[in-house]
């Protein structure tokens, strides 16, 4: 039997309690990213709530879809929708908004799970977590590109010289 | 070399530093491409053809037929996520796009820009919260919170004083996550009631190339495979390393 997963543990039913932290210290755990990297200090609102929503969101959908990648895709969409958003409203560049914001789905404990238990020789339960860093890395990868392709095919200006 | 050619390749010297501290600070591959073609065309090339990867940009700028400009420019400088300075820098080429200045006022706004300003305080702060969070984030309860916020301080010192020192990303990745995990491992062994594998991950959140991974990933989907697949196997053996470091720690103390 492989250990429950993480995602799963607590966060579908009834435990409201444990969903709340999460989500708390997702926003934190944003903010901590954001002083790290160096963020303006009028952007750290911004991040600290993208973090939240993120967490959110992909709660959200995986209560009703039962699908890791598929929510952690849908919650990175909808967070590279708000950098965009609140990138052009503040003049910035968007990345600088989407990576504090994306970080609560950087699959952090599934790749040290993944690490531990090649360690200890179970090579099913590592194989497990493996799978679980892929997808997430995947889905987040996805994601952002998906917006990306649309947003530059709708606003980008074409990289040519103007005509005065 | 004519006095238009002189000041066109000034103009272009300055957009290649700039590309190279676009870089150097975490911008994507195809945000610096754009830039410094944007920024040519302002300066009135006729075309732009930028290339550029993680550790290298190739710049050949036509002023008119036949007259062209060509630069390269190794990028040797570590990444370190600095998302102020990019946005100062996008902020100078923002602002060169829309109302084109003199050179010299170019590479002053340029040299204001990539000053330091941010306290070291804040990224300490950073740092410790960001590993405290992440480790009662994943199931930790606040004590594991606090510890893993510890050491995220730790971690957040080498960071900035060790890895200068280091000759390698490798070498550096590999000691520092081995002191890391030996401390860890020894507080959870010392200490009853805590969980020593949610104070790691919360540690290891600071210290995998996460962010880098998934840009890696996404470049190679949006076309730059190149740099894509670059980062990635730089990110895999930095990944490697950091395994290497803590799986040494668990040796030792078990």
């Amino acid at each position: 039997m492989l250990p429950a997963s993480l995602w799963h543990f607590g966060l579908c039913g009834e435990r409201m309690t444990e969903t709340i932290i999460q989500i708390i210290t997702a926003a934190l755990g944003s903010l901590g990213f954001a002083l790290l990297y160096r963020l303006r200090p009028e952007h750290l609102p911004l991040a600290t709530l993208g973090g939240a929503l993120v967490w959110g969101i992909y709660l959200l959908c995986l209560k009703y879809t039962d699908n890791i990648f598929a929510s952690a895709m849908i919650a990175t969409v909808f967070c590279t929708l708000y950098a965009e958003v609140f990138a052009k409203l503040q003049k910035t560049p968007a990345t600088v908004l989407l990576i504090p914001s994306v970080i609560p789905l950087i699959p952090g404990s599934a790749l040290y799970y993944t690490m531990s238990n090649v360690v200890q020789r179970n090579l099913t339960e590592a194989w497990y977590y493996a799978r679980l860093t892929i997808q997430f890395a995947l889905a987040i990868a996805i994601g952002i590109s998906l917006v990306w392709t649309v947003w530059a095919v709708l606003f980008q200006r074409k990289n040519q010289p103007k005509d005065n | 070399m004519d006095r238009s050619r002189s000041d066109a390749y000034e103009f272009l010297t300055v957009a290649l530093e700039m590309g190279e501290s676009l870089v150097a600070c975490g911008a994507e591959v195809n945000r610096v491409e754009d830039t410094i073609s944007r920024m040519g065309f302002a300066y009135g090339a006729t075309q732009m053809n930028v290339f550029v990867i993680t550790t290298s940009i190739v710049v050949t700028m036509e002023l008119s037929e036949g007259n062209s400009i060509t630069l390269t420019r190794r990028i040797t400088a570590p990444l370190s996520t600095d998302f102020r300075k990019l946005a100062r820098i996008n902020d100078v080429s923002r602002h060169y796009c829309n109302n084109k200045m003199e050179i010299e006022v170019l590479r002053e706004e340029y040299e204001r820009a990539i000053r330091p300003t941010t306290k070291p305080i804040r990224m300490y702060i950073g740092s410790a919260l960001a590993a405290g969070a992440f480790a009662i984030f994943f199931g930790g309860n606040i004590f594991d919170g606090i510890i893993a916020a510890l050491f995220g301080v730790l971690i957040c010192f080498f960071q900035r004083e060790l890895s200068p020192l280091a000759p390698n990303p490798i070498v550096y990745n590999i000691v520092s996550s081995f002191v890391i995990g030996l401390g860890v491992c020894l507080v959870a062994r010392f200490i009853p009631g805590v969980n020593l594998d949610k104070i790691m991950i919360g540690d290891i959140m600071l210290l995998i190339p996460g962010v880098a991974m998934t840009n890696a990933i996404r470049d190679i989907l949006v076309g730059d495979t190149v740099s894509g697949t670059m980062r990635i196997v730089e990110t895999v053996m930095w990944a490697g390393a950091i395994a290497a470091g803590f799986i040494m720690a668990f040796w030792i103390v078990w």
